[in-house]
């Protein structure tokens, strides 16, 4: 179900009127409405499904359990981390490492045939799969009590407005919602409805514009000119960002209006200095979760080696987020770039910081900064929506060697609209960056104002969307 | 214990081109007040880790210097 599609509109119409308005202020009931309500949302795409979802939560809510009876106890941790892990890596990593191994043994001269599986990957798993994880780690770290209640445990891993592609909710900061009564209010709800406005507004007439542009140009790199391949890794970087940040804003804002409060996933990152920066601003979820799951405890084992320990972990810790993203080489070459970017701003901060006092201007050390982080994020988007490696080094290549215009005659007009609303979004996001979301016009006094806003945003989605495309980290 | 860790601190400070401290406020916020970043901060619980052979970081993420001074004094 499709935050845009007139299904999920439907869909949540019922569930508000029933949870505010039938349930009421009887949060248990309203816990376990959420949880049938979020099952039917997950089973809409795959009903068969449903059940590692509900093992999942199940295993993880009887873990905390035994957890708090046996303190210290690293057995529970360690089939937590087995089970979670070991689902996800049949399911999404199974058939990327056996073929993987099957080419790593032809080159040399073995010929093995790759045991593949037939296997669909369901909808969100690596993200339920984290956010369960993060409640039996936190629990065994004692940093939170383990919930007696089934309900809350599974209202809490499956709560849909963010079970598909997050944020990944840690336990310890969304669980204590579902174990106190939700108020509504009018602010809140005002204030999710507008972050839901302008999470269309990035999905639909961003990203979905984008979309159809961004497929023609990486269908065939080869045929294009070097412009045109600038272009697509461009708009690809706005599409992504259109499309993922826009589901982030939908899903904080129909949490909001469910009396829930979740983090914020992205903090205006194309507006970054630093490849350290937009880490800290981009899918925020994500790499606080590697931060505190995945870089930390590498760095227990390596900080022994002193700085040298710390670049080891940055780049295993990005070397998972970019597994994470998919079972692809071209994840693993994202991850890589990544990990090495953030690895030699940490390794040279020190004379950086010497070189921008000595140039003394923030304006110029900001733009080249801001130009160098693009360009670098930029390369990493080519890996990222490449179909193989070698499709994204060709791709590279045509970059420096094809001719700078194209030949043949291209429908400019569709990237005329697309890069004015990239302008719109950039100019609106620019003005209101120390704001929570882009579209945060609570400041603004004046009610007809506040609605004139309301309505030509909303006709510009009307008027502009795009054809509806599947929201691009659902496959993750 | 104080002197070494106000080594241990400058030193991850001038490692990431920050300006020394010349005392220990135990109210000052390692990320807002010493400008340390996350990847710093994990390079200051390694070296605390390896100088005193204590990870401050077993019982929760340490925010202030006082939480560093409180992990160590146990």
């Amino acid at each position: 179900m499709l935050f845009t599609s007139a299904t999920f509109f439907l869909f949540f119409i019922i569930v508000f009127y029933v949870y505010w308005f039938v349930l009421d202020k009887n949060f248990r009931w309203q816990n376990l409405f959420l949880w049938i309500a979020s099952y039917v949302f997950y089973g809409w795409w795959d009903w068969r499904f449903l059940f590692l979802l509900f093992l999942s939560s199940s295993v993880d809510f009887v873990l905390g359990l035994k957890m708090k009876a046996n303190p210290g106890q690293k057995i529970y941790l360690y089939f937590s981390l087995i089970f979670n892990l070991g689902m996800l890596g049949f399911f999404k990593y199974f058939n990327f490492f056996s073929e993987s191994f099957a080419a790593l043994f032809a080159n040399f001269g073995v010929q093995v045939d790759p045991f593949v599986l037939k296997v669909i990957l369901p909808v969100g798993i690596s993200f339920y799969t984290f956010q369960s994880l993060s409640y039996t780690i936190d629990v065994y770290k004692k940093q939170m009590e383990p919930t007696t209640d089934f309900i809350q445990m599974m209202a809490f891993v499956s709560f849909f407005p963010q079970l598909v592609a997050g944020p990944i909710e840690r336990a310890k900061y969304l669980l204590p919602q579902f174990a106190k009564i939700r108020e509504f209010k009018y602010e809140k709800a005002i204030d999710g409805s507008r972050q839901i406005l302008w999470g269309f507004f990035k999905k639909m007439v961003i990203a979905d514009n984008c979309a159809p542009l961004v497929n023609d140009i990486f269908a065939d790199p080869s045929s294009q000119s070097s412009l045109m391949l600038i272009i697509g890794a461009v708009l690809f970087a706005f599409q992504i960002y259109g499309d993922f940040s826009g589901y982030s804003d939908i899903a904080l804002g129909v949490a909001r209006l469910l009396g829930f409060d979740l983090k914020k996933n992205f903090n205006f990152p194309y507006f970054s200095t630093s490849m350290s920066e937009m880490w800290r601003k981009w899918h925020i979820s994500l790499s606080s979760w590697a931060n505190d799951y995945i870089f930390t405890p590498i760095t227990k084992s390596t900080g022994k080696y002193g700085r040298n320990g710390i670049v080891t972990a940055l780049i295993c810790t990005f070397l998972v987020l970019g597994l994470w993203h998919g079972a692809n080489w071209t994840f693993v070459f994202f991850g890589l770039l990544h990990g090495l970017t953030v690895a030699s701003e940490y390794f040279f901060q020190k004379q950086i910081r010497q070189k921008n006092k000595f140039i003394n201007n923030k304006f110029i050390t900001s733009i080249s900064g801001w130009l160098l982080t693009i360009t670098l994020w930029l390369v990493g988007m080519i890996f990222f929506r490449a179909q193989s490696v070698s499709q994204a080094f060709s791709y590279f290549k045509g970059i420096f060697s094809a001719e700078f215009f194209p030949k043949s005659p291209v429908g400019w007009s569709s990237f005329y609209l697309a890069f004015f609303f990239i302008a719109v979004l950039l100019l609106i996001e620019w003005f209101n960056r120390t704001k929570e979301f882009g579209f945060e016009i609570s400041h603004v006094k004046s009610k007809p104002l506040r609605w004139a806003f309301y309505f030509i945003l909303l006709f510009t989605i009307l008027g502009n969307a795009g054809s509806q495309q599947d929201f691009i980290y659902f496959q993750f | 214990m104080q002197e070494k860790l106000l080594s241990v601190i400058n030193s991850v400070l001038s490692n990431s081109g920050l300006d020394k401290i010349t005392q220990l406020n135990p109210n000052a916020d390692l990320r807002n007040d010493l400008e340390l970043d996350s990847i710093s901060l994990a390079e200051l619980v390694a070296l605390i880790d390896n100088r005193f052979g204590v990870d401050i970081n077993a019982e929760g993420m340490i925010e202030t210097v006082g939480d560093i001074q409180n992990r160590l004094s146990r």
